[in-house]
């Protein structure tokens, strides 16, 4: 799995990046949707935390799972995931990469 | 901010009531909701007609819970509004009664929490924003991956974190109201695992209850002969929302951290000058982030604190004394205004084998999904 790309929106009057894209308007500055502009993040960064989890209301995805959540390079927003099936959960500060599948972002150890 | 109101015009607490908090049962919202303001009624030793304004929380119930409710005390003609604020509807339904008082508007209000855990309905759920996360990041998850960046951030234990669990259900045990009361070995706390280091005991279990604070000016105190003693004061309210904080910043903590800061300020007091506090731990978790984050102790020094028994009852600062949400539960609704009803319990010396000595400062804090926050200080009447 290669890091993907995931859709989001800047503000360009205050900068604030949002992933998944903003639909209505800022948090930063209230600048209205159709003044956001359109950007992309690479799906890679660093391990802030996981958890794996023992008990969820649905059966999908069945348990156990580990939630995984990543500060994205450059300064963007702390993203959460779910690890790729069968791998071990990463240590904090390990570096991952991501790819959206059917709807959900999923997270593997780089490399 | 615009002017303390508070400081114009005092606000007292004249009466507490409270059903039990409960697993989910058969007994009508009514039932539960009487039950509280009739014991509250007759704890501030006034009748129901004095009352006039009332502000009822709940989360879940859906449209108009109060009329069909209160009316059966009799159905005085009072002004009544239904408040909801998530986890905060309790806490906001008494920041509403605290105002209407302050206002001049109204002399004596109830504020009440009722609350079946039935039929819920969250709206940032269908809010149209896009997420990532597939239905995989429930609050019990939101909360494991902050404890999980906690421990590794202060090299606090998962003993030292579950240890809050320990504390709250002692708590418990020995209040008559709690959903869960009883004492729990380390062994059981760390048991039966969820997410993360979190294990069942130290999520909060969410059913059913009631609670019910009367609030008033100090003339009503005079006027109805009350002992003063018995009446503290609430000497702030504050009520506040996540802000646009920059990426990375823990919302949560930051949050309660900024609505603290007014409240303590409106008060005129500081964060170690509190006897008791009733926090927002529907995880182990957030006790140790939120009393960090209110400044009664520095970075990372809860886990330790909390295992030195400073935060226990007879400690410097009794916290959750009630049990908190971990072992009194959290009904949604109720459990601001029982956060309330405890904090006087403890205030007027009245609260049996879970009485903090000495204590006259006590504080409420509750986050709500959302999020919003919501605090009130209480100090000890004279």
């Amino acid at each position: 799995m290669a890091a993907g790309l995931l859709s989001a929106t800047r503000c360009p009057a205050c900068g604030r990046v949002a992933s998944p894209p903003e639909p209505y308007g800022c948090e930063g500055c209230g600048a209205p949707d159709d003044t956001l502009a359109p950007a992309e993040l690479q799906a890679a960064g660093t391990v802030r935390a996981t958890a794996t989890v023992h008990r969820h209301h649905k059966a999908d995805p069945p348990t156990p799972f580990t939630v995984v959540e990543v500060v994205l390079d450059g300064g963007g927003p702390a993203l959460k995931g779910v690890l790729a099936p069968g791998l071990q959960p990463p240590a904090i500060g390990e570096r991952v990469q991501g790819a959206v599948v059917d709807g959900r972002l999923v997270w593997e150890q780089e490399g | 901010m615009g002017r303390n109101i508070l400081a114009d015009r005092a606000v007292h607490v004249l009466g507490i009531g409270l059903h039990r908090y409960q697993a989910a049962s058969e007994t009508p919202f009514v039932q539960l909701g009487l039950t509280a303001v009739r014991d509250a009624l007759a704890d501030a030793g006034i009748g129901w007609p004095s009352v006039e304004a009332a502000f009822v929380g709940s989360a879940l119930l859906g449209m108009a819970p109060g009329r069909v409710m209160l009316s059966r005390l009799g159905a005085t003609g009072l002004a009544i509004q239904q408040v909801e604020n998530a986890s905060a509807s309790g806490s906001t339904a008494v920041a509403m009664a605290a105002l209407e008082v302050a206002s001049g508007r109204s002399d004596v209000v109830l504020a009440m929490g009722v609350d079946k855990a039935e039929g819920w309905r969250v709206a940032p759920n269908s809010a149209g924003l896009g997420t990532y996360e597939g239905g995989t990041v429930v609050p019990f998850t939101h909360f494991a991956l902050l404890a999980d960046d906690y421990m590794h951030t202060y090299g606090t234990t998962v003993e030292q974190v579950a240890r809050v669990a320990y504390k709250n259900h002692a708590n418990g045990a020995r209040n008559p109201f709690a959903q869960r009361q009883k004492a729990r070995t380390m062994d059981e706390i760390l048991a039966d695992p969820i997410s993360g280091s979190f294990t069942r005991l130290q999520c909060c279990p969410v059913g059913e209850g009631a609670a019910a604070v009367i609030l008033a000016s100090a003339e009503a105190v005079a006027r109805f002969g009350l002992d003063p003693a018995r009446c503290p004061r609430i000497t702030a309210s504050v009520t506040r929302s996540e802000a646009a904080y920059p990426p990375g910043t823990p919302i949560d903590a930051t949050l309660t951290g900024d609505t603290c800061r007014l409240a303590f300020e409106q008060a005129g007091v500081a964060p170690t000058d509190l006897d008791v506090i009733e926090v927002h731990d529907a995880f182990s978790i957030e006790e140790l982030l939120y009393l960090e984050a209110m400044g009664v102790c520095g970075p990372g020094e809860a886990g330790p604190l909390t295992e030195a028994g400073t935060f226990d009852i007879g400690g410097r600062v009794a916290v959750s004394p009630s049990g908190g949400l971990l072992a009194m539960g959290h009904p949604l609704g109720p459990t601001g205004c029982g956060q309330v009803a405890e904090v006087t319990r403890q205030l007027r010396g009245e609260a049996g084998d879970r009485q903090q000595p000495g204590a006259r400062l006590g504080l409420t804090h509750m986050v709500g999904i959302g999020a919003v926050c919501v605090v009130h200080i209480l100090q000890a009447g004279t």
